[in-house]
């Protein structure tokens, strides 16, 4: 049984009791908190959706999205030349995105396992071997990088429904979550909108579809509405 | 042997990269069995039959940084050990210095085509042996038996500058030896980490066989007995070469001057890089004392009072104020590897900077390895801070959980892969 968004901060509460709930709703969190791994002080946060119903799609992609606050990150080794690795860029206007943790094919996280057990470890692995990079210039903590077919995640399904509603419908989810869905989902959304929506900032969809929130005042970063889940079955 | 038993201090990431700088720089367990069959050898030609010195070589032992177990090398760019003996002969004390020095330097020297006949130098207070990668002083002593043990004189001419008084002064480096180690005790948690970061390591797996083998004399400091202060007064030495590399002929602070306020500053702290701090600092603040009186710093053997350490540098205000200026520089980039925003490729240009590229350099790669190793069979562990668990995860050496202070509230997280892109410029 995937662990509630409770059952999410408790687990965070007990293993890494300074992470801080900075937004909530019944089915996202986010978090920040700071890992120091080797010395140096990384603030970061998490944003996480356990179940995730919007309208009718149930999205499959809740992947937890990690993100270094501070310090800024250096994309490119001073010495090497080497692009860093083992993230995602926005394309847009080149900010760092997501740290890749977890190799989707090998099933290393799935929904289900707490965040504060995985995530946020992982998270220190990177930080610690993004360090050695910069030190040495050699990534010694192993990985893949597949290309291609990170863009072919499965991530959604979708009740049935004729394509004009549904081509709506999943603007409309993409409006609302920018890159949360995936990304086939967005590539599809984007085919009717100017300035594709996988490429989010945090507070941009906020402002652009406010929606309702459980506990509305807790809500500080967190960058699409929600919209309350609805019968899962 | 003496052993102070506390709790080791937190084993951080810096703290583990100097003590690898350390063991680097050092004279290795198999460069200390090669510098002992060497000492032996010439201790046995000196005695050969024929030799001019036959029955006269009454006591044969190391001294300097040899004694004490903090041999480095003396070059930054390449290894050159100096292994510096005493050879104390049976002769009356009042034999004229030039005498004393060019018997010995023919009777190493041998005829030609003896092994030594083309590696042989005599220089101004000693003999030296040449080698590829090493060098032994052997320096000539008279016993003073009314004084305290092993002390006696040594000899001073030089045969380039008849100008120049020779001469012959009273010194007992053997006891400034045992004076430095019953100052400095091993601490036990420290000792076992830092033996820990030795196991499995090109050369030392001759510790056990060298231990067990050797003679008693020459003694090594066993790794497993290193004090922090010790392994201090390597890093501080190997700075002193370092600063003073591109000063070929001018004469650098002496490492019994640098050894002696080490030792009586040691055993203040918990961690060695806290401990780095401290002996830079009190050195800083020894100099600095004699400098704002306008004297030079004078010290002398704790156990010899004529045998001056400052006898020869500094020679002027000006050098002790150099060497007061690259001590402040010291100290600042000691304090900054300590400071919390310090990352690792900070630390690493630090480092770098105060002990040389080379021990530095493979330092770091090493314990990325091991990190990255670490990452990918599942074992880093964390603290509840992200902090990694050096000892658990394996970075300290083998088997370094028992000799690294764990968290009680580490935490092993599953295995994972990276994965995604690189990072692409727009």
């Amino acid at each position: 049984m995937t662990p509630s968004v409770q059952d999410e901060i408790d687990e965070m509460r007990r293993l890494w009791p300074d992470f801080q709930v900075t937004g909530r709703c019944d089915h996202i969190v986010t978090w920040r908190g700071v890992l120091r791994p080797i010395r140096r002080p990384y603030e970061i946060r998490i944003l996480y959706g356990p179940r995730f119903w919007l309208g009718r799609f149930r999205l499959l992609n809740r992947r937890p999205r990690v993100e270094i606050v501070s310090p800024d990150i250096v994309p490119c080794h001073p010495v090497t030349g080497e692009n860093l690795p083992h993230v995602y860029a926005f394309p847009r206007n080149g900010q760092l995105s997501r740290l890749c943790l977890y190799d989707p094919a090998e099933r290393d996280w799935f929904p289900g396992m707490p965040i504060a057990q995985t995530i946020v470890p992982w998270a220190a692995h990177w930080i610690a071997c993004y360090e050695g990079w910069l030190a040495t210039g050699e990534w010694t903590g192993g990985g893949r990088h597949p290309g291609g077919e990170a863009a072919t995640d499965p991530v959604a399904s979708v009740g049935g429904c004729d394509d004009v509603v549904l081509q709506r419908e999943v603007n409309f989810i993409a409006a609302l979550i920018g890159t949360w869905a995936c990304r086939a989902l967005l590539d599809y959304s984007a085919e009717n909108v100017d300035d594709p929506l996988a490429v989010p900032v945090w507070r941009d969809i906020t402002d652009i579809a406010p929606m309702p929130v459980t506990e509305p005042e807790n809500i500080e970063h967190i960058a699409f509405g929600a919209i309350a889940p609805r019968d899962a079955a | 042997m003496n052993m102070i038993h506390r709790p080791a201090g937190q084993f951080d990431t810096v703290d583990l990269l100097l003590a690898d700088v350390a063991l680097r720089i050092q004279l290795s367990p198999t460069q200390y069995k090669l510098a002992t069959d060497r000492y032996n050898a010439i201790n046995d030609w000196l005695e050969r039959d024929g030799s001019p010195l036959a029955g006269l070589v009454t006591r044969f032992y190391p001294q300097g940084s040899m004694s004490i177990g903090a041999t480095i090398s003396s070059s930054v760019d390449n290894e050159d050990y100096d292994i510096d003996v005493m050879v104390e002969l049976n002769i009356p004390p009042d034999t004229p210095s030039d005498v004393v020095l060019d018997v010995l330097y023919e009777t190493v020297r041998g005829e030609p085509g003896s092994r030594y006949y083309k590696v042989t130098e005599r220089r101004t207070r000693c003999v030296t042996v040449h080698y590829a990668d090493m060098h032994i002083d052997l320096t000539p002593t008279v016993l003073v038996p009314e004084r305290r043990p092993l002390t006696g004189w040594i000899f001073h001419h030089k045969p380039e500058d008849p100008q120049e008084p020779a001469g012959r002064y009273l010194a007992n480096p053997w006891g400034f030896g045992k004076w430095y180690r019953e100052n400095t005790p091993a601490d036990q948690g420290f000792a076992t980490a830092f033996a820990r970061l030795a196991e499995g390591r090109s050369g030392y797996e001759m510790m056990a066989m060298a231990k067990a083998d050797t003679e008693p004399v020459p003694e090594q400091v066993p790794i497993t007995h290193k004090s922090m202060a010790l392994v201090t007064h390597q890093l501080t030495k190997r700075w002193r070469n370092n600063r003073y590399e591109g000063h070929k002929g001018k004469r650098r602070p002496p490492s019994p001057l640098l050894a002696c306020i080490n030792a009586q500053s040691a055993g203040m702290t918990n961690t060695l890089a806290e401990e780095l701090e401290y002996q830079v600092d009190c050195l800083l603040r020894r100099f600095e004392d004699a400098h704002a009186l306008g004297r030079l710093i004078y010290v002398t053997n704790p156990e010899c009072d004529e045998d001056e350490f400052t006898d020869r540098w500094p020679s002027d205000l000006d050098a002790q104020a150099e060497f007061i200026d690259g001590l402040l520089d010291f100290r600042f980039k000691v304090q900054r590897l300590r400071e919390e925003d310090c990352d690792l490729a900070e630390m690493q240009a630090i480092m770098a900077d105060l002990f040389g590229e080379h021990p530095t350099t493979a330092a770091f790669k090493a314990y990325n390895e091991r990190l990255g190793n670490a990452v990918q069979t599942g074992r880093l562990t964390t603290g509840r801070d992200g902090r990694i668990d050096l000892g658990r995860s394996g970075l300290a050496g083998t088997g370094a959980a028992a000799a690294t202070t764990s968290s009680a509230s580490a935490y092993t997280a599953p295995a994972h892969k990276f994965f995604g892109g690189k990072w692409e410029p727009q």
